[in-house]
């Protein structure tokens, strides 16, 4: 029985394990209302607001020009393409892939 | 001569066939409550053994073709001009795979730019565009003329500089990408608010277009 025991956990070993993760995108456009961290708040319309997270893979331009996080101010436009991910505790949280940041000057928000 | 005792391997074979018989109604019900979605990733086992079915299904006199074309400035500009028609909406412009359409196919489109694809032959990348891949979103482009194959050629020379490509290539090619009018509109929009046209949203201001959700 134990080497028919062995032989069954082997052939269970083979078995794939399941994995999934979540995968919309949206595109924000709107106005840098707050940075925190690497967290964006952007009004994207009168009194509504999304969060998006930038992470070591987004891309930032401005024009043809590449750009870091750091270049990001309040009041610039921009428009963000975002996927969902969830994280460990289930929490949906959108995830900046590019980031297009607007030729205007930056202007701050009125609250 | 030790005869083999078979009596494990049958017990394992029958406890197999009970533990599968199990499972297989536990995915069932599974399945019935959860559903299948395209989001999700494959494993690791299912990549592995979609990709070795991948190379199977290149024969082999195809699998050692060297391209035939000569790569030139003409030949990748060709290359660039009807990968960003034909292929980007699944693969970007960059060759990430992360598109709306790449992003929500399962298997999802690889990153071309890796070595799971870098380093097919290019027989393989050709076989590949002309013939497309079984139960995948890739389909086949070839249309048996010898334009055609000519054009599957300079793609994969195309797909060889995706390594390298500049983001003013990337920019050129985003000019080229097919648009349906509602993009074109939305893309004009996004111009127009990026150089500072129009009034910015603002907590208690007039709504402004926003398009979020699916793309």
């Amino acid at each position: 029985m134990r080497k028919a025991l062995i032989i069954l956990a082997f052939a269970l070993a083979l078995a794939p394990l399941a994995s999934a993760h979540e995968g919309h995108a949206k595109k924000v456009m709107g106005t840098v209302a707050a940075i925190n961290g690497d967290h964006l708040e952007i009004t994207t319309s009168p009194g509504k607001s999304s969060t998006i997270m930038l992470n070591d893979k987004t891309k930032i331009m401005r024009g043809k020009a590449t750009h870091k996080a750091g270049d990001i101010k309040v009041g610039d436009r921009v428009v963000i393409t975002a996927a969902d991910v969830k994280d460990k505790d289930g929490k949906i949280m959108w995830v900046a892939k590019h980031v297009t940041i607007g030729n205007a000057p930056a202007t701050a928000p009125k609250k | 001569m030790k005869a083999w005792n078979l009596r494990p391997v049958l017990k394992a074979a029958l406890l197999l066939a009970v533990v599968g018989a199990a499972a297989a109604a536990a995915m069932f019900l599974w399945i019935g409550s959860q559903g299948i979605s395209a989001k999700a990733e494959p494993g690791a086992l299912e990549t592995f053994i979609a990709r070795t079915m991948r190379k199977l299904a290149v024969p082999s006199g195809d699998r050692k073709l060297k391209n035939p074309v000569p790569v030139t400035s003409e030949v990748l500009a060709a290359g660039l001009s009807h990968y960003a028609d034909h292929c980007a909406a699944c693969h970007g412009n960059d060759g990430s795979g992360e598109t709306s359409i790449g992003v929500g196919l399962y298997p999802k489109p690889p990153d071309m730019r890796l070595p799971p694809t870098q380093s097919l032959t290019d027989g393989e990348l050709f076989y590949i565009i002309e013939n497309g891949i079984r139960l995948t979103g890739m389909p086949a482009w070839g249309d048996g003329t010898p334009e055609g194959a000519q054009g599957s050629w300079h793609l994969v020379h195309f797909i060889r500089r995706l390594t390298t490509l500049t983001p003013e290539e990337i920019a050129q090619m985003e000019a080229m990408n097919p648009r349906s009018p509602a993009e074109v509109l939305e893309a004009e929009e996004m111009r127009k608010f990026l150089a500072g046209e129009g009034e910015a949203p603002k907590p208690g201001g007039k709504p402004m277009p926003a398009h979020g959700g699916h793309k």
